[in-house]
């Protein structure tokens, strides 16, 4: 709901989410462009970038004070993704001369926003309190949250439609009719998943999901238990969450799902054509875009930011408390995102009709009958 | 003469703040403009596509027009007592938006269906029944 | 003073929806290239979506945006990327000013008429939202009417309801039928 109805100083407390959710985001996307090539490294048996770091013999420190730190090199390769924008930046920003210039320039927003927007409906931690006014840490409290992330996500197929339309190259076109039939088939087996946790939490509000997996019926003890891991979503709907992490991989055009770059056959796929920043842009979008996945996937069926002791921790400092929550909320998303590259380097692709196939003939299926089964155990 | 004039400011001042004050007039000229503007564009475009694209405008000028009425409804309800029912005009909200999906699958699949056998989606193409 | 300064903002903020929709809406008659008129629908979609949410239909919003947004639109471009041989295909050729001015004659002759109608109707909505949603603001964060909403689709409109899900699969069956490829 749209309600700004509140008194001025809480509109003040009112940015902090804001600040905080997206300035951490943004501070993290360089973080696992580093971390991906590392990943990818040391799954393939290589090094991987370590020479633009701040201590050694080619470091920062060497460069500007001329400080080699013992020769040793220490973290090597943490500057890469500096080193990757400044490249980026100042590279030529080429646009075909038979491209749709408009649509061209708007498609790497396109790439970029829809993610972001998915952080709007997560709740990042336990309520803070400054002096009595209490804050909750979450960016809007929508009663709609879940149709909120299906929407945003279904935003995400314009970038990759329209510039790979735009690019006016076979190999984009093909590349962004690829993800768009793919986002579009994916989606339907996700709002099917969606459904049954909205059936099972009564709740669209990841608010309250996430309130709802702190406490859980313990069987051995015969009452309900606090904030055990046994509260988790992915107890009850463990169907539901096996098929959303896979509809999450297609969304996010990830390999095994990479059908719309597919370097093999398509050379780039829909963004074969950008450069420069616009480039930056889709791939800094496709790094949110996970971050935003192992978000929901973790508030959905994996505790959001509960852990266990939230209660006697809370009962002392609720502040500590919610700090703690902060940080446990960010391992789980760093947990998903690593799970996401691990799999990119490990899997190989899908042949197209294979993604098809899959996506309509078990996908679709089996959310179906997940649903069905949720609605007989809740009658 | 100065206070006439001060008058008439604040005259003015009321009269557009009422015009601009949120009600359900404004919501309904939206829908109006949506409406016109939709049929516009169905007498004035060729494209096959853009007649229906237009005809997507004309079915959400209408729904929203629905769904303000069903909120002005609130006071009605609180005059006559009658319990409130805004929810029906939701209802006809999202029948519409099933209707215009159903529409759309159709329409489009007619499209394709027939570029693929006549390579052209130009309504001034499309008179094989004329002849 | 806050309150106050809070209900102009939304009003502001409501009448910059409405010409960012109005203008989507007219860009969609009048640009030369379709697949630009396709997304300036989209456009204009997002702010209907925005109205619904100034008339607390939170659901509808939603609804809106994943249906027509989502979905429709998008399908609408596939079918527009089908539909032409090459990228300027898509630019319409010829224009007719005599049926750009004619529909805009027709459309201004309705417009008007809506208008002049509805000039009586000062039903101040603000006020509205406030009375309809004072019946659910015990429910902790479940949007106004969400709840009703529910009850009322499944209960009293259960039959258009059902008959809706069947047209839709009817439809989607013969959009299937017609589009594929016969084979003889």
């Amino acid at each position: 709901m749209l309600s700004l109805g509140l008194d001025a100083s809480a509109v003040g407390w009112k940015l902090l989410p804001v600040l905080l959710v997206f300035g951490a985001v943004l501070a993290v996307v360089p973080l696992l462009v580093y971390l991906e090539r590392k990943v990818c490294a040391w799954i393939q048996n290589r090094v991987g970038p370590n020479r633009v770091g701040l201590l050694g013999p080619d470091g920062l420190a060497q460069g500007v004070l001329g400080f080699s730190g013992g020769g040793k090199r220490i973290l090597g390769g943490l500057l890469q993704p500096l080193a990757d924008a400044i490249k980026l930046i100042s590279k030529e920003d080429f646009i075909p001369a038979q491209a749709d210039k408009f649509l061209f320039s708007l498609a790497p927003f396109f790439a970029l926003l829809p993610p972001f927007l998915t952080f709007v409906v997560v709740p990042v931690g336990a309520d803070l309190t400054f002096g009595g006014t209490t804050v909750p840490l979450i960016v809007a409290d929508l009663g709609v949250g879940m149709l909120w992330v299906l929407s945003v996500s279904s935003l995400a197929a314009y970038g990759v439609q329209l510039g790979g339309w735009a690019s006016n190259s076979k190999f984009s076109l093909l590349g962004g009719v690829r993800a768009t039939a793919q986002m579009i088939s994916y989606e339907i087996t996700m709002g099917l998943v969606l459904l049954s946790v909205f059936m099972h939490y009564d709740s669209l509000s990841l608010r309250e999901i996430v309130q709802a997996q702190a406490t859980y019926f313990d069987p051995l003890l015969g009452r309900l238990a606090a904030n055990g891991l046994g509260s988790w979503g992915v107890w009850h709907q463990p169907l539901a969450a096996l098929l959303f992490v896979i509809c999450a991989f297609a969304e996010n055009n990830r390999l095994p799902f990479d059908m719309p770059e597919c370097e093999a056959e398509l050379v780039g796929g829909y963004h074969t054509e950008y450069s420069s920043m616009k480039f930056g842009m889709f791939f800094q979008g496709e790094y949110i875009a996970m971050l935003a996945m192992g978000a929901v996937i973790s508030t959905l069926f994996f505790g959001g930011w509960h852990y266990p002791g939230y209660a006697s921790v809370a009962a002392a400092s609720p502040n500590l408390a919610a700090l703690i929550s902060l940080a446990v909320l960010g391992a789980k998303v760093m947990i998903f995102v690593l799970f996401q590259m691990w799999v990119r380097w490990t899997l190989p692709r899908f042949r197209y009709d294979q993604v098809m196939e899959l996506g309509w003939k078990v996908l679709i299926p089996l959310a179906l009958v997940n649903l069905v089964v949720t609605a007989l155990v809740n009658l | 003469m100065d206070a006439a004039l001060t008058l008439a400011a604040s005259d003015l001042v009321q009269w557009l703040g009422n015009l601009l004050t949120f009600r359900l007039a404004s919501c309904l000229a939206l829908s109006g403009a949506l409406f016109a503007i939709g049929a516009w564009g169905v007498l004035a475009r060729r494209n096959i596509l853009l007649v229906l694209i237009s005809v997507e405008l004309m079915l959400n000028a209408v729904m929203l027009a629905f769904v303000a009425f069903a909120r002005a409804h609130v006071n009605l309800a609180k005059e006559t007592g009658l319990p409130y029912a805004g929810e029906s005009g939701q209802i006809f909200a999202l029948t519409i938006i099933a209707l215009a999906a159903a529409e759309a699958a159709v329409g489009l699949a007619i499209v394709i269906a027939y570029f693929r056998n006549r390579q052209t989606v130009d309504t001034r193409d499309i008179s094989l029944m004329r002849h | 003073m806050v309150r106050a300064m809070h209900s102009m903002l939304a009003t502001l903020l409501f009448w910059i929806v409405v010409l960012m929709t109005v203008t989507a809406a007219t860009f969609v008659v009048v640009a030369r290239n379709i697949l630009h008129a396709a997304f300036a629908l989209a456009v204009a979609f997002l702010g209907v979506a925005g109205i619904y949410i100034f008339l607390h239909a939170d659901f509808l919003a939603a609804v809106q945006l994943i249906v027509y947004v989502g979905g429709i639109i998008v399908l609408v471009m596939f079918a527009i990327m089908f539909s032409a041989h090459t990228q300027e295909g898509t630019v319409e050729p010829r224009r007719t000013w005599l049926a750009l001015g004619g529909g805009a004659l027709v459309a201004g002759v309705v417009l008007a008429a809506t208008i002049m109608l509805i000039n009586r109707l000062q039903v101040p909505l603000a006020e509205a939202n406030a009375h309809a949603d004072a019946a659910y603001r015990t429910t902790a964060s479940a949007a106004p009417g969400e709840i009703a909403l529910g009850h009322v689709l499944l209960g009293e409109y259960l039959l258009p309801f059902e008959v809706a899900s069947i047209l839709i699969l009817a439809a989607l069956v013969g959009a299937v039928a017609i589009v594929r490829k016969e084979t003889r």
